[in-house]
């Protein structure tokens, strides 16, 4: 069966641009708002160098945890793009202690 | 290296489509907009400075690993619920995923564009279907027309998981849609 079709895929590709197009004009403005803030926040903020050997540590520490990436660079790569991961550990172990009693 | 103007251009130019991926996921306006909002301030707060032609792996594999944290989040949040809903303590209507609840922008569509929305829709309905990395692959590769280099680095492994996942969310995406753009 032939799965790659550059005309099935650039028509697809067409609907889907289509598609993304037609925002509703409040959405268009939400997206603009986020878009200012991003970059008014992204441009006055920088990653603690901290917090990737920290995290990294607790993983070691809890590698058996259910709801923890599978491996110390899954968790490296998930506090790197989500710091506040770090401060809801606490309740995913919380949660994992609830399943394992419940 | 980019300047300030170029990533604020290259924002403006992905934010629909990043939002229209992330509603994929989420089916929620308000999460899908957080979503992109936070992809979009971590690529500036700690990409700004690399080269332009380096943002859209880059943004794509954050908003990637937002997504799937979401989706981990969401699970974890549904077993809680349900615990709870078990335990008398909720009803399991309120743990259940949400309704998309986007108004329609146009209104009542025009009958020539009937048929190709009825398209658009079914073709989302198979995407929100597919498995977490075939999806990937599809959006990167397909909707933003990311190469197998780029899309696998966006999705943190190898350009051979690319074509895999890439080939079988095409096999389905065709069967069930392909009459739709023959």
């Amino acid at each position: 069966m032939k799965v790659r079709d550059p005309g099935f895929e650039a028509r697809l590709r067409a609907a889907l641009r289509a598609h993304e197009a037609r925002l509703p004009p409040e959405l268009e403005t939400r997206l603009a708002d986020a878009r200012q803030q991003a970059i008014a926040q992204g441009a006055g903020r920088r990653h603690p160098a901290w917090r990737v050997p920290v995290a990294l540590g607790l993983s070691l520490l809890r590698p058996q945890a259910v709801v923890a990436p599978r491996t110390a660079a899954d968790f490296v790569l998930l506090v790197e793009d989500d710091p506040e991961f770090l401060a809801d550990l606490e309740f995913y172990l919380w949660l994992e202690s609830q399943d394992e009693s419940g | 290296m980019g300047t300030d103007a170029e990533l604020e251009a290259f924002l403006a130019g992905i934010e629909r489509r990043a939002f229209r991926m992330a509603e994929l996921v989420t089916h929620n306006a308000d999460d899908a907009l957080e979503l992109v909002q936070d992809a979009m301030t971590r690529l500036v707060e700690r990409y700004r400075d690399r080269d332009s032609a380096e943002w859209p792996p880059l943004f794509y594999r954050i908003l990637t690993h937002r997504l799937r944290d979401w989706q981990r989040r969401r699970r974890l949040r549904f077993r809680w619920l349900s615990l709870w809903a078990d335990r008398g303590g909720a009803s399991a209507a309120e743990a259940s995923p949400a309704e998309p609840e986007f108004p329609d922008p146009a209104g009542a569509d025009p009958p020539r564009e009937l048929q190709a929305r009825a398209g658009i829709e079914r073709l989302l309905e198979v995407l929100q279907e597919l498995p977490e990395r075939q999806r990937e692959a599809f959006v990167l590769r397909i909707w933003e027309g990311l190469d197998t280099r780029q899309t696998a680095r966006a999705m943190a492994c190898s350009e051979g998981s690319v074509k895999t996942h890439l080939s079988r969310a095409l096999q389905v995406v065709r069967r069930e849609v392909g009459r739709h753009w023959p």
